[in-house]
């Protein structure tokens, strides 16, 4: 098992805070080649049957580009939706609604961390409260057994994919999400350099807000 | 007197008994509940079984059916797992189109089959590009008691075990197909993989195979599955974070228990072949 | 705090507007037949394109599809166009669910678009009554700051004329679609480009305001929406809501249409031409370019001190101090919490799993020694009548609670063969009672 190690393996982050003028923050998030909008709308008013007395309600929603939302957007809803129910002090806002959008923009891969990431970001420019930041990082493990940053050109030569999430405090995983097959010692490995990857991402979100 | 003390005040309950190692149901943290498999009980379909683990009940049939191909994937079948929560298993849930935890369920299942590669697509196909065989795996939940993805992986697997599909014979020069019904064989399945539910109590204890009322006092949960030597799925939406000790203490127990259960689906389609 | 309901338009914003456009002035400073800015931009992907007219924004991408043509047109492809109206664009947005307004959107779109025969069709049938492309363009709505329609048909518009589809070739029984590595992409054929030019008439058509803002629209009384092409030719026309137009003014307006659709339709054939023209030259273009801002390494290092809360070192603490998170008052409490768990951890190795084969395929997985139950002993004092019974046993531990009340309940843990013979005697001792 052989680590890439170099500058070419650079995250290669963007971003562009307040694309929309409607929501309450706004970001436009790129990773690589894949981008992802999201904007953050909250608290707002809550439906009835939705109204949380002790905390805010989340809800996402996840749009993919071009067809009729799925299953599998289903499945990143629910993933972003108890990310942000962890990371919201959302305690603060009871009997209120905190309404998460996504949407995709382009894809080349990285598109569960991507949104996530936009996600944070416009968390961050919405200023609602929130206990800790998040930061997600994508791995890639290809059929020679090679861990790299990032995603192969042919996307046939991906065994396995790896999207962790942490939080700025303490750098514990809040969650992870894998694709493929995978041994013990990759998942590890993986675990680790995402650790110390997502440290620029957390650098990236503190730039990001300095310069706006 | 425990049943009003639980009802008032549920996680203080949990807390007085998780102090002394011990949960509300006897188990210890790290214990497992009982696993109760049966296979081939449902006659009409190509392969069924039923997974009881602790009350947590779900129901698997597989259902053969003979389909086209996709026009970008000439040679390959189908395998379509649906999940489904009905009122039966749960006052959570309605009657209706399946609810967003049931469309959720259904992709998690989906990514485990697809992950773990247990089933090889190409050999479902019976003619590129003519006909090919599409697995419906229905499970349906009788009772929700925590730990669903593990029974439902559990019931697909071991349901997938014992499918054995019809011979079909394809003349495509007459684009005409033939069933024989009496000639049937089983499917291959290349690796059985097992899913662990774990769950994370006031962000430190970790509880193994937690129970309905334990899921729902928990701060978040964690879900890894196994497929042979390897993992497949590594599930943690959200929820307490965890370090990296917690984390590689429960895939190791992941480990010790797919090798248990892993004897038992050996042991329950023992008979069936 | 915003709400999820539609917002309603107060008087005061209401009549503020109208006593502006009564000395011939928008709010925004333009003049009544002035269109807000458009701007096109492209995606990686052939066919994705992100339109913006003002602050209005929308993101359309065309995707294609191998199917069996209609029977009622069997040399004939399909054309699609769906236009959501997502929650991102403003809350009262439901997702998937289709409201009047989208409805009322797509059928205008479709109108315009497709009913005029904008696409060859023709051209998109591989083989006759066999397979044709079915072409989707899904349109969503990102930000709706007014006239959704105008944008979603220009967003519709850029990505058809934008997309490439496959290539295929069929050898007899065989179709094969080619990737765009191996042959290059076909574009598809646009006879021509009708666009939508929304209007909005506010007091019984006194005032004809061109491309109005959100909230022009919540003060309208009425919206004409003209589909025209660059050669002046009508594709289209809407009146909705209530108002009393004369044939003059609606003339008049389309004329000034017709004058917008012949730029509008310029500017999206010159924006496809640039970008097809710089991917020609192998450029990598797209959404993640226009972004401005970049991470480089040099900023990494230098923005290190504002990692102030992030401490690698605490992560890979010694894992047993991890659980002694204690005060120096508790040592001693939890070092024997420590020593209990040791205890459970060599029990929990011990612990035997059996495996039983039921028949008829069943099997169950038990893990017998770890079995505990819990025993309800009516009270006390029955408990000390009864000589056999014995409550305190090594491993055993007693949890009392409230005991003040006068029928005590405790609760006993026992392992599970001790239980069946507990049980027997508690039956024993019901039947004394009764």
């Amino acid at each position: 098992m052989e680590v890439i190690e170099s500058f070419e393996n650079n995250l290669n982050l963007k971003c562009k805070l307040q694309v929309l003028s409607r929501a309450d923050g706004s970001a436009m998030f790129s990773e690589g080649q894949t981008v992802v909008l999201s904007a953050i709308y909250g608290p707002v008013e809550v439906k009835m049957q939705k109204l949380l007395i002790e905390k805010a309600s989340v809800e996402s929603v996840f749009k993919p580009k071009s067809g009729l939302p799925g299953v599998s957007d289903r499945y990143k809803e629910y993933l972003i939706k108890n990310i942000c129910e962890t990371a919201l002090a959302s305690a603060l806002y009871p009997r209120t609604a905190v309404l998460v959008n996504l949407q995709e923009m382009q894809n080349q891969g990285q598109l569960i961390s991507c949104a996530i990431n936009a996600v944070c970001l416009a968390c961050l420019d919405s200023g609602i409260d929130m206990k800790f930041l998040f930061g997600a990082v994508s791995y890639f493990l290809t059929k020679e057994e090679e861990l790299t940053l990032t995603p192969p050109i042919n996307e046939s030569s991906v065994k396995a994919m790896f999207v962790f999430v942490f939080n700025n405090t303490k750098g514990d995983v809040i969650a992870s999400h894998t694709e493929g097959r995978f041994s013990i010692d990759q998942y590890k490995t993986a675990l680790d350099i995402c650790r110390d990857e997502v440290k620029k991402v957390f650098i990236f979100f503190k730039e990001t807000l300095l310069d706006t | 007197m425990a049943e009003q003390y639980k009802s008032l005040h549920p996680a203080k309950y949990y807390r007085d008994h998780l102090k002394h190692d011990i949960r509300p149901d006897g188990r210890e943290l790290s214990d497992f509940r009982p696993v109760v498999i049966n296979v081939g009980s449902i006659k009409t379909a190509d392969g069924s079984s039923i997974v009881k683990i602790g009350n947590t009940t779900v129901v698997c049939g597989i259902k053969a059916e003979i389909s086209r191909p996709k026009a970008d994937a000439a040679t390959k079948g189908f395998l379509v797992p649906n999940v489904e929560l009905s009122p039966v298993c749960s006052s959570k849930f309605k009657p209706g189109p399946p609810s967003d935890q049931a469309q959720v369920l259904t992709q998690i299942i989906a990514d485990i089959v697809g992950n773990s590669q247990c089933i090889n697509l190409e050999e479902l196909c019976i003619f590129p590009d003519k006909i090919a065989w599409c697995l419906y795996a229905d499970l349906i939940c009788i009772d929700y008691d925590g730990s669903l993805i593990d029974a439902c992986a559990l019931a697909l697997i071991s349901c997938l075990k014992v499918v054995s599909l019809p011979e079909v014979s394809y003349d495509p020069s007459l684009d005409k197909q033939q069933v024989n019904l009496e000639k049937r064989t089983p499917i291959n399945v290349n690796s059985v993989f097992v899913s662990t539910t774990f769950a994370i109590f006031d962000d430190k204890l970790i509880l193994a195979d937690p129970t309905v009322e334990e899921e729902n006092l928990c701060t978040g949960t964690l879900t890894i599955v196994t497929c042979n030597d390897e993992l497949c799925y590594v599930h943690k939406p959200g929820g307490s974070p965890l370090v990296d000790e917690q984390m590689s203490d429960c895939i190791e127990k992941c480990m010790n228990r797919s090798n248990s259960i892993k004897k038992l689906i050996k042991t329950a389609i023992l008979e069936n072949i | 705090m915003s709400s999820i309901r539609k917002t309603i338009i107060t008087n005061c914003e209401k009549n503020f507007l109208i006593k502006n456009l009564s000395e011939w002035t928008r709010l925004d400073g333009r003049a009544f037949n002035e269109f807000r800015n458009v701007e096109i931009e492209f995606g990686k992907d052939w066919g994705c394109c992100k339109v913006s007219l003002g602050k209005t924004m929308v993101i359309s991408q065309v995707s294609c599809e191998l199917q069996q043509p209609k029977s009622s047109r069997p040399n004939e492809g399909v054309l699609n166009i769906n236009l959501e109206l997502n929650p991102m664009a403003e809350p009262s947005f439901e997702a998937g669910r289709q409201s009047d307004l989208s409805s009322q959107l797509n059928r205008l779109l479709e109108k315009c678009i497709k009913d005029s025969k904008a696409v060859d069709l023709e051209s998109l049938c591989v083989k006759v009554n066999e397979k044709a492309w079915a072409f989707r363009v899904d349109i969503n709505v990102l930000n709706h700051e007014g006239n959704i329609l105008d944008c979603a048909s220009i967003a519709a518009l850029s990505s058809l004329a934008h997309f490439r589809r496959p290539d295929v070739t069929c050898d007899g029984e065989e179709y094969k679609i080619h990737n765009v590595k191996q042959r290059d992409p076909i574009p598809t054929v646009i006879h021509h480009y009708p666009v939508c030019i929304t209007y909005a008439i506010v007091k019984e058509g006194e005032y004809i305001l061109a491309d109005p803002t959100l909230l022009e629209e919540g003060v309208a009384e009425a919206f004409l929406t003209i589909g025209l092409n660059a050669y002046k030719e009508l594709c289209g026309l809407h009146l909705g809501g209530n108002a009393h137009l004369t044939t003059k003014a609606i003339l008049e307006t389309s004329n000034k249409a017709a004058k917008r659709a012949v730029d509008l339709v310029q500017l999206i054939k010159e924006a496809v031409e640039i970008d097809t023209n710089e991917r020609l030259t192998m450029k990598s273009l797209g959404f993640h370019n226009t972004l401005d801002k970049q991470i480089s390494d040099v900023h990494v290092d230098e923005l290190g001190k504002y990692l102030d809360h992030w401490t690698m070192d605490k992560i890979k603490r010694n894992p047993k101090k991890n659980q002694k998170v204690t005060t120096p008052m508790e040592e001693t409490e939890s070092t024997e919490e420590e020593s209990e768990e040791d205890k459970s951890m060599d029990v929990s190795q011990e612990k035997v799993e059996s495996i039983t084969n039921l028949g008829d395929g069943t099997a169950k997985l038990d893990i017998s020694t770890a079995q505990h139950e819990w025993i309800t002993i009516e009270s006390d004092e029955e408990s000390e009548k009864e000589d056999d019974v014995i409550i305190v046993e090594p491993k055993v531990e007693t949890l009392s609670i409230d005991s003040n009340s006068e029928e005590e309940q405790v609760l006993v843990l026992n392992p599970v063969q001790r239980s069946a013979a507990k049980k027997k005697k508690k039956k024993k001792k019901k039947n004394i009672i009764s």
